[in-house]
């Protein structure tokens, strides 16, 4: 029940992208070479979300050897909704996006051996494409996250955060 | 030769960590938290790095408060990469702090079990120091931090794990 209060108040917060942020997986296509140092863009923290009461913020650290470690708050009225710990990964020459949710209670969603795992799908100019997920540079001080969602109905959809670089 | 001195350096490094420096304070029967507001720690904010367990490099990033919320990430690197990662939240509970954490191997699996969360809570403070029940952050300059962590061995003794941290990424400068 929590937990999809908490995906609805995400669903509410969110721009609903008419644009295509993200890209899937398809499986003849071979993993882009990619380099952590490629993300290091991303180090600093960035507050942004959806329109409304919400916000978000996410923090990158390092990178520290092949990994690019952050995390990522998002905040509606009633308080902090969920967390999630990130860590971007350089392995075989490309990269993969890994990320465990969490309530604000900081207990799991996932059992402590599952981790969601993003492959980089493809990498377009400033824009680094995993599995569903997209990050993308927007100017000097500006980030669009995108995520495809699994909807209840079995359909999907974009959520699509802006962040601007505050640190 | 660079090796050795690298070796030595951190074997240095390593027993002046461990040694009893009584960085940390344990909560006692009856005593009530200190009054303490989340902003205290607002100072936090920002990027930490320094030698950490055995002198291998350390790095903590808190993100500004939020909601009542100072949250952060934990990374100790060791000898073939990073050797852990900490999710970390303080939160404001009831007019006191707690310090709540849970620990992940490199590849993000969990230490805890998914409902389980290591909580410390506020035992004391000072203008420059928070005491979490054996688990200090101490404010030592503008740019320099301590934290500090009792370990306890399964034969019952303690010791103190010391982190001196200089800030590398400076706190968001408009709040």
């Amino acid at each position: 029940m929590f937990r999809s209060l908490t995906f609805a108040v995400v669903l509410l917060a969110s721009t609903a992208a008419h644009g295509q942020e993200t890209r899937s997986a398809s499986p003849d296509q071979p993993a882009p070479p990619a380099k952590i140092e490629d993300l290091a863009w991303l180090s600093g923290e960035w507050e942004g979300g959806g329109p409304g009461e919400t916000r978000a913020r996410a923090v990158f650290s390092g990178p520290t050897g092949d990994h690019l470690t952050g995390h990522f708050v998002q905040a509606s009225a009633d308080g902090v909704s969920f967390l999630e710990l990130m860590d971007v990964v350089e392995t075989n020459g490309t990269l993969v996006f890994r990320l465990r949710h969490f309530n604000a209670d900081l207990t799991g969603w996932e059992e402590k051996d599952v981790v969601r795992s993003f492959p980089l799908v493809s990498v377009s100019g400033d824009a680094w494409f995993f599995d569903d997920l997209t990050f993308r540079k927007d100017g000097p001080d500006g980030m669009v996250a995108a995520v495809r969602a699994r909807m209840a109905d079995g359909g999907t959809r974009e959520l699509v955060f802006r962040y601007r670089r505050i640190r | 030769m660079r090796t050795i001195l690298v070796c030595v350096a951190a074997l240095w490094l390593s027993t002046a960590q461990e040694a009893a420096a009584q960085e940390t304070r344990s909560t006692s029967p009856g005593q009530p938290p200190p009054a303490a507001r989340i902003d205290e720690l607002a100072w936090l904010s920002g990027e930490w790095a320094g030698p950490g367990i055995g002198g291998a490099p350390a790095r903590e990033v808190y993100a500004a408060p939020l909601e009542g919320h100072l949250t952060g990430h934990f990374v100790q690197s060791g000898r073939d990469g990073i050797a852990f990662m900490e999710l970390v939240d303080i939160v404001e509970e009831g007019g006191t702090l707690v310090y709540r954490l849970k620990h992940f191997n490199a590849d993000l699996t969990g230490w805890e079990e998914r409902r389980e969360v290591r909580r410390f809570a506020l035992v004391a403070k000072t203008d420059t120091a928070w005491f979490f029940d054996g688990l200090t952050i101490r404010r030592d300059g503008p740019d320099r931090m301590v934290g500090a962590v009792r370990i306890e061995s399964s034969d019952g003794s303690a010791r103190e794990l010391v982190f001196h941290y200089t800030r590398v990424r400076p706190p968001v400068a408009s709040q």
